[in-house]
């Protein structure tokens, strides 16, 4: 028996290192670099709800860090119905011309002049494929939201956010080229690059800002905010789609039965109407990371025609 | 086929403090795979130049301490000392081919429908065919749960011979593999990569005198060590989907590179066991790419479009200047390729040979491997466990070979059909390319035919 007594030890011990060989012992997560890169894989492997379990673990034992909030941000975005183009069927349903002319109501206060409208119709903001996706993803949108612009504490701005804010939002916009002015391009990349992102990881945040932001902000504003002010039985507050004579533009306009409501809209949609301009410059700003590559153009022109359009009389800029 | 020892009376000088020495030589040598943040692709495993071996790859890549020509110039050096090389060992001419089961349907996809939409123009989805452009980024996202590969292998001519008191050996390969990626992101990221290399190895062992296990001069230490040319040249494109457009291009990186690895091998270090070790890349070994200016169109109509992105075999057709945005990419890119590590790697193990004899059966020769490397098979720091290899070989009825193996959290398969004159392997295996063992499984089969004189 004393021959085969080694071939016993060594299967033996083949036998016990079995296990370690297995990998079934190690834990995903542990430091920050090995959570975001575990939830990283677990998102390429297909589990985002997996990749979602571990970037929440790991919130809760590196709540300060932004690249850990970016990546859940990314997840729950990943895991919701919505995707790029829902963000591009809500500009463009902002943007499309009226069909018909149903004429300025003479009984109300309305922001749109009485004289020179070539279409007027009243303004549906649920009527358009994309707003399932967008109600579906309502609470969610809201998480993603504090995720990507606020401190933990809630008490400041995460490095976008601060840096998007930074812009004088109403000097950026050329209204009459449907273009944005410069803005210190560079400067917010570079922001973004100091916190350890490569360009690739950039150009993901700032598409889920967009998307995010812009859909957000379009529920807010137009489901919550406007409607907030029609309290009683009839409405108030009344938005439109008008078209003037000599202009190709259409844009969103509102009327008001009373003075109050009428001052009321401009304060009401201030906010999500300026998170509607961050949201275009996201975009703009990831298609200059990109070389603006042309399969953006349409995208950006979009959403600054669709910003014109709820900032020329919602949410207005001083001239 | 390799054999742990020759069957020879089991006289065993080695001693412990002997073994010991090798351990702490092997621990000493051990680096500390550095971190990385990038995901996308296997940088490392690119930058090896090393050919695996058919046997080991069946075996889950173990090998170190086995005895086998094949394994000289990827696995040990040592191994060469230990071969009595009678006569001459030639290998004329050789292929292989291998490729990951879903590397097909990325292909396909690529060549189909991205080109497609990139002929299209992407923006022009974008307009007139929003469902179009949205199922595309879903096929995309879709394709992203594993890296794929393709990979081709020219074995060109190979001898080990005797030279005075050292074995010699020489070979050269000429191999290119192409691995294709997509990130699961809003807006998918094409990640491709493609790599062809002209590799020249020459190897040397000595059988340390004095060291032999019996009077006739088997077994004992042997070291050796291999000098290897590397000519390697890279085309790559790292891009969202929708930043690709008609005038897309491919950057062309070309490079060269010399390496030194060294090993030692110990035959019967204890009853029937071998050890192995190995330190590649002692010194030099990596590949210096550089951007020569060339690009090349992705749309090349006299090439195969992305197929350029394979292999990259093609010389690039388009020299001019770069854009603001081919720049950026290009400079990320080389900051990926400069990602590369050109440390010091270290394998070692045993091997163990069960010697069953029994005469009965169809069964016979089997030996146990098992090694451990410091390389990680991905862009992260591996765990401990991830970087063992288990291996077993064993010969089923005269010419025939079966392997099996189990590293990573993964089995491999593998058997072999050795003739005098010709040799047919194939192997099936796993490589971890997450952080942890069973994370993220790339899955590939290899076939290979050779001719020769073995």
């Amino acid at each position: 028996m004393l021959p085969y007594l080694h071939r016993i030890l060594v299967l033996g011990a083949l036998l016990a290192s079995l296990p370690i060989l297995s990998g079934c012992s190690y834990d995903q997560g542990g430091s920050l670099d090995e959570y975001i890169t575990d939830a990283r894989i677990q998102r390429q492997d297909g589990d985002v709800d997996a990749a979602l379990d571990l970037l929440r673990e790991a919130i809760a034992e590196y709540p300060n860090s932004e690249a850990l909030r970016f990546e859940l941000a990314a997840a729950l975005l990943a895991a919701s119905p919505l995707s790029v183009f829902d963000l591009a069927d809500a500009a463009e349903h902002v943007i499309l011309e009226p069909t018909r002319d149903i004429g300025v109501p003479e009984d109300q206060s309305c922001a749109v002049p009485n004289q020179g409208v070539r279409a007027i119709e009243v303004f549906d903001p649920v009527g358009f494929p994309s707003f399932a996706n967008i109600e579906a993803s309502a609470v969610v949108l809201d998480s993603i939201g504090t995720l990507l612009t606020q401190t933990p504490d809630g008490q400041g701005f995460s490095t976008l956010e601060r840096e998007l804010r930074a812009v004088d939002l109403c000097e950026v916009v050329d209204r009459e080229l449907a273009v944005l002015r410069p803005y210190g391009r560079d400067g917010i990349l570079e922001a973004l690059r100091v916190d350890g992102l490569t360009d690739l990881q950039i150009g993901e945040l700032l598409v889920t800002y967009a998307v995010t932001q812009l859909t957000s902000n379009y529920y807010e504003l137009f489901t919550e905010r406007i409607p907030s002010l029609n309290e009683g039985e009839n409405d108030v507050v009344t938005l439109y789609r008008v078209l003037e004579n000599g202009s190709s533009d259409a844009y969103i306009s509102f009327c008001a039965t009373n003075s109050f409501a009428f001052v009321a809209v401009t304060s009401t949609a201030r906010d999500p109407a300026e998170a509607f301009l961050r949201a275009t410059l996201a975009v703009e700003l990831r298609a200059y990371l990109f070389g603006y590559p042309e399969a953006t153009d349409e995208l950006i022109v979009d959403a600054i025609e669709a910003l014109i359009s709820i900032q020329r009389e919602l949410a207005t800029c001083a001239e | 086929m390799f054999v742990v020892s020759r069957r020879t009376p089991a006289v065993h000088r080695m001693t412990l403090r002997k073994t010991a020495c090798i351990l702490a030589l092997a621990l000493l040598g051990l680096a500390a795979h550095p971190a990385h943040a990038q995901l996308f692709g296997d940088l490392e495993q690119d930058a090896t130049g090393r050919p695996a071996d058919m046997a080991a790859l069946g075996m889950a890549n173990a090998g170190v301490a086995l005895i086998d020509p094949d394994l000289v110039f990827s696995y040990n050096p040592a191994q060469l000392g230990q071969l009595p090389l009678d006569r001459l060992h030639l290998q004329v001419l050789g292929l292989r081919f291998g490729f990951s089961p879903d590397i097909f349907d990325k292909l396909d996809f690529i060549r189909g429908d991205l080109q497609d939409a990139i002929d299209t123009g992407i923006e022009n989805l974008y307009e007139d065919d929003r469902e179009g452009l949205e199922a595309l980024y879903d096929q995309a996202r879709g394709l992203a749960e594993e890296e794929s590969v393709l990979a081709a292998q020219i074995l060109l001519p190979q001898a080990f011979f005797r030279a005075g008191p050292v074995n010699v050996g020489i070979g050269a390969y000429i191999q290119g593999y192409s691995r294709v990626q997509f990130s699961p992101d809003l807006v998918p990221v094409l990640d491709a990569y493609g790599q062809t290399e002209f590799i020249l190895p020459v190897a040397v062992g000595y059988r340390v005198p004095g060291t032999a296990i019996d009077e006739f001069q088997t077994g004992g230490l042997s070291v050796g060590g291999t000098i290897r040319y590397i000519r390697r040249q890279v085309t790559a494109k790292q891009s969202p989907i929708d930043a690709l457009d008609d005038t897309e291009s491919l950057y062309f990186f070309r490079g060269s590179g010399l390496g030194l690895d060294i090993g030692a091998h110990y035959e019967e270090v204890l009853p029937n066991v071998n050890a192995g070790l190995a330190i590649f890349n002692l010194i030099g070994g990596g590949v210096d790419l550089n951007f020569e200016g060339g690009r090349i169109p992705f749309d090349d109509s006299d090439s195969t479009g992305p197929f350029e992105i394979l292999f990259g075999v093609s010389e690039p057709t388009n020299a001019s200047p770069l854009s603001a945005a081919d720049s950026l990419e290009f400079q990320e890119l080389q900051a990926r390729f400069a990602e590369r590590s050109a440390a010091p790697i270290v394998r070692l193990g045993a091997a163990y040979d069960l010697d069953l004899d029994l005469a009965n059966s169809a069964l016979s020769g089997v030996s146990i491997a098992l090694d451990y490397t410091s390389r990680s098979t991905s862009e992260f720091t591996q765990p401990f466990g991830a970087h063992w290899r288990l291996g077993v070989g064993f010969e089923l009825v005269n010419i025939v070979h079966a392997r099996a193996g189990y590293a990573q959290g993964y089995p491999a398969l593998g058997v072999g059909i050795d003739t005098r004159f010709a040799q047919f392997d194939y192997a099936f295996y796993s490589v971890e390319d997450g952080r942890l063992p069973g994370q993220l499984r790339r899955s590939n089969h290899r076939f290979q035919m050779r001719f020769g004189l073995f």
